[in-house]
């Protein structure tokens, strides 16, 4: 059995124009993927197809082996399947700590006629998320309390309060200042450390050459390079997309 | 076939009207971004004015024609300005709120001023009928039409020729975008809705003598013209004209050939509307507006045995003591408490606007009162039994929540409420006629007499026990796991299933226990009179009560129940009308409130007090950080502003 996560030939298409084309990746446990790219290159598309917020035109995601191409995302969600999202979306009215138990919490049979009766608190053990994401103090406060930076620790708690087999990462370090920046690299392997596997999205690339295990990079939606961040580092392919020199231009 | 052309040229008619208010609801919508709610309200008002001026102070008819018209165009500019200007920038459903506060307000202001019958209005044009094709055509008919079909040309001539019509058009697509290239926003949307009320005043005066004038009936126009403004998707004026026309068509035929189902043809603005939004999956055009989209404050609740048990002994007192009209009255504001209970779980934590709660109460009602009498089960058991009743048609009306949300869902259960209104509690196949409405034998429990026409006081006990109850269950629930998953869909519906949430599971879950604990507050009035009578489940009502809710606070509990006390029949409405002498005061108290709160208090009453002890706490949330930054802290929360 191959644990994680393998996309296989995803293609998304908004209308006429692909955004996604042809992109295959694995994620192994204990993985950082980097998944670099200029902006829409399509790496969010990708984690929303992957994670099933968005239609696929085609490939497959399998998932621990179980093909989950056609499950509902909520379905992927509590198969180990999770994701944050670049502007974050946090569950206002809801604590820290209730954020995470919502993600955590299995459905239980008549669950929603026993709570009515009789609530349910949290079964789960939310402090080991709380504890790897440096959140332990916090988890009684409200979201829009926080600092933009400490927001996204939530979302990344959030995401791996549940245990995943996965976690894909959109733009994690966006807005954090560098010291954020590092503690959220500390954060991601320490995760890596405890067996989760990672798709990370970043502009950051210093910090996705630094934590990634393997690093794939698109633009256009098509995969342009795939290796080592050591060797990532050096593509000329990539240097070309990000910083525009034309390759093959006819106009 | 000739009857069957005769039938379709009737149609015309309201056929016509449909699209003039279809027309107007499509003007004021891409002028200001607002669903007007109260569209055909204002049509209403403004037919009663010209029928005062016309027929009351003897005014020549062009005369009275071009002063009703003014009227309606300074309602428009009142509306903009006093409204929906304050609530640019508020999220959608505060806007919905205030044009049902703009119908409420107009309907009971109508009430007030003119009279609750139904008017006649002397007809426009010679009644004499003239033959076209063999078939015999009334001149009003005709003028309804022409008049359609015209003004139609002149708006589309007018949008797509002018400049106006262009910077309208522009800021539809981006009000943004429309503002920095030296567009008022402000005064596009005002001359906007100026146009779209007088448009509604058109139609409201051409239909009043076809259809004679009736302050309610005609403000629930707004379902049929919103089914033609959705046909036409809010932007295709041509469009909403052949919608406005085949409904109107429609009707009638309907009623011709299927006249023994009674209220079929009610349900065919439903249906188009269900059609469009749900299975064609458009919705209304999303605006490139500057918009926040929170919902009201939720606050988590505490003490609840405590504040339940200062509650009950306080009602206890009061049933008893009070005088008993007001006690009474009193136990009609339970009844009230436990509609609004079922809007808290619904409105308040899942975010879905429900207009269509008392239908779902008039379903408990005779549901209990069919249970009580073909199955011999008394009470409570026939209250419980009739509940449940309603639990799959609150699916259904749920259903479409899965694929359309906000503004376009407050559309779908509006036009639900209409379509249970007419087609349901207006047929005696479904209500049994008035000897089904009764119940068999007054409430009795352990050989105590419980009957609500004998006992008020007492059955204001049992009202009381099932009130209490509702309102332990709702507070379990905001307290546990599944509680915390609605509010996490409320918030963010792509977050909770990318979080493992079950998003159309949750939805129905609420649709489910809302109209369960409304379908009892419907038994519970069965019992209390002995009888169920259709017009307590009017669609107005569950209007009403959303406007009730919204205004103490339709996420809290406590606030949401203390709207109740407004509620039609409740002690302070009661109260109103023995200093004032009106009953419609109160109604238009809670439509002006409706507004007033909407506007300077969107978290609803209750959570006034709320926000002063936010500050404190934020205040002191702010000061512990300020401690913590000093050390090597791994997070560092600053607070950024107060909420």
């Amino acid at each position: 059995m191959t644990a994680g996560l393998i996309a296989e030939g995803i293609i998304v298409r908004y209308g006429q124009i692909a955004a996604v084309d042809n992109v295959s990746i694995e994620v192994s446990p204990s993985q950082i993927v980097g998944l670099i790219g200029p902006n829409g290159a399509g790496k969010t598309s990708f984690i929303d197809a992957v994670t099933g917020l968005t239609p696929m035109a085609g490939g497959r995601v399998l998932l621990d082996d179980v093909d989950v191409t056609a499950w509902a995302p909520h379905r992927r969600a509590n198969a180990g399947l999770r994701r944050t999202f670049q502007a974050l979306r946090l569950f206002d009215d809801l604590t820290v700590s209730e954020n995470l138990i919502v993600a955590a919490e299995n459905d239980r049979r008549f669950g929603f006629l026993r709570d009515l009766v009789r609530p349910r608190q949290a079964t789960v053990a939310i402090d080991r998320a709380l504890e790897m994401t440096g959140l332990h103090d916090l988890a009684d406060a409200l979201p829009r309390d926080l600092s933009a930076g400490t927001r996204r620790l939530v979302g990344v708690a959030r995401g791996v309060v549940a245990d995943p087999s996965v976690l894909m990462l959109d733009e994690p370090a966006a807005g954090l200042d560098t010291h954020e920046t590092e503690e959220l690299g500390r954060v991601l392997q320490r995760l890596a450390e405890a067996g989760v596997g990672m798709l990370l999205v970043e502009h950051d690339t210093e910090l996705v050459f630094r934590v990634s295990h393997h690093v794939v990079a698109i633009d256009f939606g098509k995969a342009i390079a795939s290796g080592p961040p050591t060797e990532i580092r050096q593509s000329e392919a990539l240097i070309a997309a990000y910083l525009g020199i034309a390759v093959d231009e006819d106009d | 076939m000739q009857e069957l052309l005769a039938y379709v040229v009737l149609g015309f008619g309201p056929g016509a009207v449909n699209a003039l208010l279809g027309l107007g609801l499509v003007t004021v919508y891409r002028g200001s971004g607002v669903l007007n709610f109260g569209h055909a309200a204002v049509a209403m008002y403004v037919a009663f004015v010209f029928r005062t001026f016309r027929q009351e102070w003897g005014w020549p008819t062009p005369i009275a024609l071009v002063g009703a018209l003014c009227v309606a165009a300074l309602l428009g500019l009142l509306i903009h300005v006093l409204v929906m200007h304050p609530l640019r920038h508020a999220p959608s459903l505060a806007r919905v709120t205030g044009s049902l506060g703009v119908l409420l307000t107009l309907s009971s202001l109508a009430y007030w001023q003119f009279g609750s019958g139904t008017f006649t209005v002397n007809p426009l044009t010679p009644t004499s009928p003239v033959t076209i094709f063999g078939v015999r055509v009334g001149w009003d008919r005709i003028l309804l039409v022409c008049v359609a079909v015209v003004l139609t040309g002149v708006l589309w001539l007018f949008y797509q020729r002018t400049l106006f019509g262009l910077a309208t058009r522009a800021a539809a697509e981006s009000e943004k975008g429309a503002a920095v290239v030296g567009f008022s926003q402000a005064r596009l949307a005002a001359i906007n809705w100026m146009i779209g009320c007088v448009l509604a005043g058109v139609g409201g005066i051409l239909i009043s003598p076809i259809a004679r004038l009736n302050a309610l009936q005609m403000s629930l126009l707004i379902a049929p013209a919103l089914a033609a403004a959705l046909l036409g998707r809010f932007e295709n004026l041509w469009l909403v004209l052949t919608g406005g026309m085949l409904l109107g068509v429609g009707e009638t035929v309907i009623g011709k050939y299927f006249n023994d189902i009674r209220g079929l043809t009610a349900t065919l603005p439903f249906l188009l509307i269900v059609l469009m939004l749900v299975v064609k999956g458009s919705s209304l055009p999303q605006r490139g507006e500057l918009v926040y989209s929170n919902m009201p404050l939720a606050p988590p609740v505490h003490r609840v045995p405590l504040k339940l048990a200062v509650f009950a002994t306080v009602s206890v007192v009061l049933l008893f003591w009070l005088p008993s009209s007001y006690s009474a009255a009193y136990s009609i504001a339970l009844i009230g408490g436990v509609i609004i209970l079922s809007l808290v779980v619904i409105v308040g934590w899942v975010g879905q606007i429900s207009l269509c709660q008392v239908g779902f109460a008039g379903i408990g009602a005779y549901a209990t009162v069919r249970v009580a009498n073909h199955l011999s089960i008394g009470f409570p058991f026939s209250i419980f039994l009739g509940a449940l009743v309603a639990v799959p048609v609150g699916v259904l009306v749920g259903l479409p929540a899965l694929r359309v949300r906000g503004v376009n869902l407050a559309v779908v259960t509006l036009g639900a409420g209409i379509a249970l209104e007419r087609m349901v509690f207006n047929n005696p196949t479904f209500t049994g006629g008035s000897n089904g409405s009764t119940v068999p034998r007054g409430a009795e429990l352990f050989g105590i007499d419980l009957d609500g026409r004998t006992q008020p006081a007492r059955y204001g006990l049992v009202i009381l026990a099932v009130l209490c109850l509702c309102v332990l269950l709702v507070a379990n629930l905001r307290r546990s796991v599944s509680g915390r998953r609605m509010l996490a869909v409320r918030a963010d519906e792509t977050a909770a299933a990318a979080s493992g949430i079950n998003v159309s599971k949750v939805k129905l879950q609420a649709f489910a226990l809302s109209s369960f604990v409304a379908a009892l507050a419907g038994g519970l009035m069965a019992y209390r009179a002995g009888r169920v009578s259709e017009s307590s489940f009017v669609v107005f009502q569950s209007i009403n009560f959303f406007a009730l809710a919204y205004i103490g606070g339709i996420a809290t509990i406590g606030g949401a129940l203390a709207g109740t006390l407004l509620a039609p029949g409740a002690p302070g409405a009661l109260w109103l009308r023995n200093t004032i002498g009106s009953d419609q005061v109160s109604q238009t108290l809670s439509g002006v409130g409706l507004i007033v709160t909407v506007i300077t208090q969107p978290d609803g009453v209750a959570n006034i007090v709320r926000h002063e002890k936010e500050k404190r706490r934020i205040k002191a949330a702010r000061a512990a950080l300020a401690d913590r930054a000093t050390g090597p802290e791994v997070a560092r929360p600053v607070p950024e502003s107060l909420p």
